[in-house]
């Protein structure tokens, strides 16, 4: 028992961050799963960083389904305070709507 | 202490070098926690001290402290050396090249040297026969005495592998190229054989599940690919090549070579190559020469320790000359970067709204703003208190003046007059920074500046 004791403790840690991670990696599945998603949010990211000046590296891609993807607007700067803001685009509308709108 | 003082005395000559040229855009990426290339928890942990003025001296000073002192792990290294050899050694880190030019940089790669030194200097304990750290009396002493000896066993010395193994590829995904070190340091503790896949492979895939969650790294790193695509071989191996020559300063990097190629010792002779093959396929830049630099010392151990009587009196003075006359070759950059000034005299100001910027820019001027910062977009100038054109920027109306700011003619910073301005729009009316929201006619929320579709 105590001989196992250190491995079960490491297997544990692991399967609690993996467990952390999995909702995130599940929602973003269809992204890794349909190539042509993957390449149409890219190009919408791109088309909403260009027209509302903000930084890629700023909405982070959070969730995607074949109908919407959901991403983050967090600002990066000094002393950034607060929650990120969270959006969903659609794309067959091709509009932008605040999360909690849903 | 004098020795400990000393070292001290060089970390902070080296910030003070690398302070001059303020903060880049990498480190500028690590100390706001932007959330790429690298695994986050490095990155988290400089964040953390966002709050604090100084935030990024602080860093700067832990960062060159944490290499410089590394020193005493590689004098433990050389334990079985005579005096002069062990000094050779412990100089071939503290005045390598890469380490002079790396050590008071904000920046992943010293991290994950210093990880990989621990590494090998925990790999070597393990291999030394009756040196292990178990046998070491003081360590024994100190632990039976709180009760905690059991931590002597293989199970928990492997937990303990595993433990820095997770936490150093979670700070830089380089340091994947000390994994055959980790392989075997887990084999010479003695753990159990499902312990020892547990603790190397489990912290892989975690960080391979890690990325899954942040399409920004995968796409960070195609993009990293594509900017050397079109490096041929030739540029790849020269590039590769001057990393090595930097990261032991020529002649650490030659002996330490041989040294690693002489003792046949896999798990260096593995990890020498997984990083070359790494630095091969992707861009050369010059901060991963320190990761050159713990295997290269880990191979002049080898090589002082072999049977060949290399004298280590002539070595010291050339080590430190090729030393000299690599950084002398690739000194840091002084330029400071005009976002520090350009952003202070927007400050001084005192006026909200966002800072819009043209073409392309660093994160250096996300870590110099206390303010939203965006690219250009002349619909958006409602928002914006201030605008810094790269060059020279059409007139951009006639409330908007340009500033002028000490030292700097490009770029220009442009701001809205104080004709009629008030000093600081109240809270009601002034533009709140951002995205804004508003409600079209058929009761859609859109995000101003979003091209509706309908």
């Amino acid at each position: 028992m105590l001989r196992t004791l250190p491995a079960s403790l490491f297997a544990l840690i692991l399967l609690a961050l993996l467990a952390f991670l999995s909702p995130r990696i599940v929602a973003l599945a269809p992204l890794y799963t349909d190539k042509d998603l993957r390449g149409t949010v890219r190009i919408d990211v791109r088309k909403l960083s260009t027209e509302l000046g903000w930084i890629v590296s700023d909405m982070p891609v959070v969730a995607a389904t074949p109908r919407t993807f959901t991403f983050l607007y967090r600002p990066h700067h000094r002393h950034a305070r607060g929650r990120p803001d969270c959006y969903v685009f659609y794309f067959v509308t091709n509009h932008v709507a605040p999360c909690a709108s849903e | 202490m004098i020795p400990l003082i000393g070292l001290e005395i060089l970390a902070l000559i080296l910030v003070a070098a690398q302070a001059a040229g303020g903060v880049r855009t990498d480190e500028a990426k690590y100390l706001l926690n932007i959330p790429y290339p690298h695994p986050p928890l490095a990155r988290y942990a400089l964040n953390l001290l966002d709050w604090l003025p100084v935030q990024e001296m602080f860093w700067r000073v832990t960062m060159a402290t944490l290499v410089i002192q590394a020193v005493w792990i590689v004098w433990d290294m050389g334990r079985r050396l005579d005096l002069q050899p062990r000094f050779f050694l412990a100089a071939s880190w503290v005045l390598a090249a890469a380490v002079l030019l790396q050590a008071g940089t904000i920046m992943m790669a010293p991290l994950t040297a210093v990880q990989g030194l621990v590494l090998i200097w925990w790999w070597a304990r393990e291999g030394d026969g009756g040196e292990r750290l178990e046998s070491s009396g003081s360590v024994v002493r100190w632990l039976e005495k709180r009760r905690l000896a059991f931590a002597l066993k293989p199970e928990w010395r492997a937990l303990g592998v595993g433990m820095f193994w997770l936490a150093s590829l979670f700070t830089a995904y380089q340091a994947v190229v000390f994994l055959p070190v980790v392989i075997s340091l887990l084999r010479r503790i003695g753990a159990p054989g499902w312990q020892r896949v547990l603790s190397c492979l489990g912290p892989l895939v975690l960080l391979a599940a890690y990325t899954l969650t942040n399409p920004l790294i995968g796409a960070s790193i195609l993009i990293h690919g594509e900017d050397g695509g079109d490096l041929s071989l030739l540029e790849r191996l020269r590039g590769v090549s001057l990393l090595w020559l930097v990261g032991g300063s020529a002649l650490g990097s030659v002996l330490g070579t041989w040294g690693i190629a002489r003792s046949r010792s896999w798990p260096l002779i593995l990890s020498f190559l997984l990083l070359t093959a790494f630095l091969l396929g992707s861009v050369p830049y010059p901060y991963y020469a320190v990761l050159f630099t713990p295997l290269l010392v880990a191979g002049m151990r080898e090589a002082l320790h072999s049977k060949t009587s290399l004298a280590a009196k002539p070595l010291l003075p050339a080590f430190i000359a090729a030393s000299l006359v690599v950084v002398f070759l690739f000194p840091p950059s002084f330029s400071p970067s005009p976002a520090r000034a350009a952003m202070q005299a927007v400050i001084a100001r005192g006026r909200e709204g966002d800072i819009f910027i043209t073409q392309d820019f660093g994160h250096e001027w996300q870590y110099e703003s206390p303010f939203i910062v965006r690219h250009f977009r002349r619909q958006l100038l409602e928002a914006a208190q201030a605008v810094v054109c790269q060059r020279h920027c059409d007139d951009l109306g006639f409330d908007w003046q340009l500033l002028p700011v000490a030292g700097v003619t490009l770029p220009e910073v442009w701001v809205r007059s104080d004709r009629g301005a008030p000093e600081s729009a109240p809270a009601e009316t002034a533009q709140p920074p951002g995205p804004r929201v508003n409600v079209n006619a058929a009761g859609k929320v859109n995000v101003k500046g979003v091209t509706d579709g309908q």
